[in-house]
């Protein structure tokens, strides 16, 4: 629906209190959205951002079982009232739609919309989302990055008069990410309503006109976003916000690297590997140095999660030789690889089973052959490293996701592997979230190797020693300086 | 790719449910046995065949066994039987052998015809064709979700086994290591496949699901004058059948 520009808000929060069962999320909040106007949400993790974007989406009460005290009103009457991009791509796939456009079009499907119509949506929505290219894919298939435009496509071919964003961009590579900002550009442009919940003041600072902070559940305050950039240091532990800027400017916990090593972290030459008969990576050459950390860089799609699970054994290889410490990967089965690799997925809350917290971290010692008192011991030790230590109790799937992967960090750190490698470990990380991973690769030096698969070049730069960039297949470019910052 | 692809799913529908009704409409073996047949050659036809056959064959043949043995070892009334093989206890009669016959080509029957339509259509292109007759949403999305069931609990159980032997468990060692391997899978995944439906109800709002209305579709599916007619013809001769066993059942009760 593209109302033209009306001073009646789109929608109008008055929430005394949300409530899941004793816990209150959020209280004492009035917020008004206007067509055409992009409002940011801000602040640390647990903050309350999510919730009120379900709630300004009208999503909360059905699904999601909360008690709300206060009032929603939309102003629309067309159905459904708001369209919704959660913060992970997982979780959000209907799988009424066998591949990429029908999964599409399963919103203006319920919407009960004719066959031309829905595919005037689809095609429009696709394009502006950059996902044509997939239409014909299978969704289960595709990266993090892809399935996150692909969500994109879906709650744009709603056509509603809100669109509420939660960290749209947290799985994007950088060229993607732009192209999202300006569709989220010409959306408001186009007269609809956005919120927009995200850590990164740079973008907010860039797209919205009023950004509401969110503290312990209730605003902290409400304003231009270049106004609160000057009143709050960024790295503030409240805002939970960053910048390209704060983090240039953090202290750098790199230390000068010096390759003397004879057995390289990680040595990969000439890979070729993938799934079912299609070869993803296309011969493979690059070496981590020992004390190193290394980004792995690229398009969503190119091949970076693939060979990250080729290192652990994950994807059959056909071709080329890899090395961790000197010992040869090829032919070990996955679980000897465990002593030599830690891998952290994309998707933590996958790769967590055990019932609590201390569980999990001592699953992979244990499994080695650790004594269940060594092993809990390391699994101590690596809790204590991303910042878990007071949670050893709790259930894992009781954690929110921005703790469920830092645990799963932990986990694959606490056998102490001499390669670690973490698979977009920064998307939906606060700033102290990201300090705590920082901590980690540091950690990781000490004991071997790390690689990061991130398109966060802002982290990057502060972490990363050198990067390489991954494209159709193959390392496209390797570089030994860390340009990020300016870059992003 | 089958065959069945080039046609309006609810045609192989009618068609297996008439071959499933004649199964249980038939009073003797002959003709269930015979709907098997016509359902097992169909399936081959359709290019659906060794999926279909071995679904099929892998219920009736254990079914016919089970009940054989269950008459050979459990002493039927005295006096009325015509064993066809007697070995001390075990003894085994015409009408038993007839019975086990009768289920076994109906149970195969009924999953071989029905294959036709699990192995050979698209659940979503079925759950379209059925959406542009009227079915609701929320019966679209249950028929699709429960088609999904199995692949979808095979995926996430791969990717925690996976998570795991990344963490160094062994998998391996027979088929004693691999369920002493599954075993604490169990929990997680059940906990996971719960919190994935919740996640999609969420997802499903999110695109404006509602249970009871009419949903429209993104690719009309055709449905040529042929397919109408051959489809009436099945569903009339399907209620056609069942009427006539009724009446037979009817009658014999009277009688």
């Amino acid at each position: 629906m593209t109302g033209a520009l009306s001073p009646e808000p789109v929608v109008s929060l008055r929430l005394d209190r949300i409530q899941y069962g004793a816990h209150t999320a959020l209280h004492d909040v009035v917020l008004d959205v206007r067509p055409g106007e992009i409002v940011g949400v801000a602040g640390h993790v647990g903050a309350g951002k999510t919730t009120l974007a379900l709630a300004a989406a009208g999503l909360l009460g059905g699904a999601v079982p909360a008690r709300i005290t206060g009032t929603v009103r939309f102003s629309a009457r067309g159905w459904p009232p708001a369209s919704f991009v959660f913060a992970s791509p997982w979780t959000q796939l209907t799988e009424l739609g066998g591949t990429v456009e029908e999964e599409v079009a399963v919103g203006p499907e319920n919407q009960g919309l004719t066959s031309g119509i829905i595919r005037a949506r689809v095609d429009g929505a696709m394009g502006a989302a950059g996902a044509s290219p997939l239409a014909t894919r299978v969704p289960r298939t595709l990266s993090g990055g892809e399935m996150q435009r692909v969500a994109l496509a879906s709650a744009l071919a709603l056509d509603a008069p809100l669109v509420v964003l939660d960290e749209p961009t947290a799985q994007l590579d950088p060229s993607s990410a732009r192209r999202i900002a300006a569709s989220i550009r010409a959306l408001a442009a186009s007269g609809r309503a956005i919120i927009l919940v995200e850590q990164n003041l740079d973008l907010l600072a860039e797209l919205a006109s009023r950004v509401v902070v969110l503290a312990d559940g209730a605003p902290l305050a409400t304003g231009d976003p270049r106004a609160l950039l000057e009143r709050w240091p960024p790295l503030d532990a409240r805002l939970g916000t960053t910048t390209a800027v704060a983090e240039r400017n953090a202290p750098t916990y790199r230390a000068p690297l010096v390759v003397t090593d004879d057995a390289p972290g990680l040595v990969i030459e000439g890979l070729v590997a993938g799934y079912a008969g299609r070869d993803v990576l296309l011969g493979v050459d690059t070496v981590v140095p020992r004390g190193a950390v290394c980004a792995w860089l690229g398009e969503n799609g190119a091949g970076k999660t693939t060979l990250a699970r080729a290192v652990v054994g994950l994807v059959p290889t056909h071709a080329g030789t890899m090395r961790v410490a000197g010992a040869v990967l090829d032919g070990l089965p996955v679980e000897l690889r465990a002593r030599l690799v830690g891998l952290v997925f994309q998707d933590p809350s996958r790769q967590l089973f055990a019932r609590r917290v201390i569980d999990e971290a001592a699953f992979g010692p244990r499994a080695l052959g650790e004594s269940r008192t060594g092993a809990l011991a390391m699994a101590r030790e690596a809790l204590a490293i991303v910042g878990l230590e007071g949670l050893h109790q709790v259930n894992p799937g009781d954690l929110v996701p921005q703790l469920q992967r830092r645990l799963a960090i932990a986990a694959a750190m606490a056998a102490r592997p001499p390669l670690l490698i973490l698979d977009e470990p920064t998307a939906g990380q606060d700033a102290a979230g990201r300090a705590w991973i920082v901590r980690a690769l540091e950690q990781q030096r000490s004991r071997g190797a790390g690689v990061v698969i991130t398109h966060d070049l802002t982290f990057a730069g502060r972490v990363c020693d050198f990067a390489v960039t991954i494209a159709r297949g193959r390392v496209s470019l390797s570089r030994s300086d860390v340009p990020f910052g300016a870059a992003d | 790719m089958s065959a069945l692809e080039h046609w309006n799913p609810l045609t192989p529908l009618a068609a297996a449910t008439f071959l499933v009704v004649a199964a249980y409409a038939a009073p003797q073996p002959a003709g269930a046995i015979a709907s098997f047949a016509v359902a097992l050659g169909g399936a081959w036809v359709l290019g659906v065949g060794r999926r279909v056959s071995a679904l099929a064959l892998a219920v009736a043949l254990p079914t016919s066994a089970l009940l054989l043995t269950m008459d050979a070892l459990v002493p039927g009334a005295p006096g009325i039987a015509t064993h066809i093989l007697a070995l001390g206890p075990v003894r085994l009669d015409v009408t038993a052998v007839r019975v086990a016959m009768l289920i076994a080509a109906q149970l195969g029957a009924a999953i071989a015809a029905m294959g036709w339509v699990v192995v050979g259509v698209a659940p979503r292109r079925l759950t379209r064709a059925l959406a542009a007759r009227g079915l609701p949403a929320w019966a679209a999305y249950v028929l699709v979700a429960s088609l999904e069931a199995v692949p979808e609990a095979r995926r996430h159980a791969v990717e925690v086994m996976d998570a795991q032997r990344c963490r160094g468990l062994n998998t391996g060692g027979g088929i004693v290591g691999r369920v002493r391997a599954l075993l604490p899978l169990a929990g997680p995944l059940s906990v996971s496949l719960v919190s994935e439906s919740e996640e999609r109800a969420l997802a499903l709002d999110a695109r404006g699901f509602r249970p009871r209305s009419r949903r429209g579709t993104l690719t009309p599916i055709a449905d040529p004058r042929a397919e109408r007619v051959t489809r009436a013809l099945l569903w009339w001769s399907s209620a056609a059948v069942l009427a006539w066993r009724i009446a037979v059942a009817w009658r014999g009760s009277a009688s």
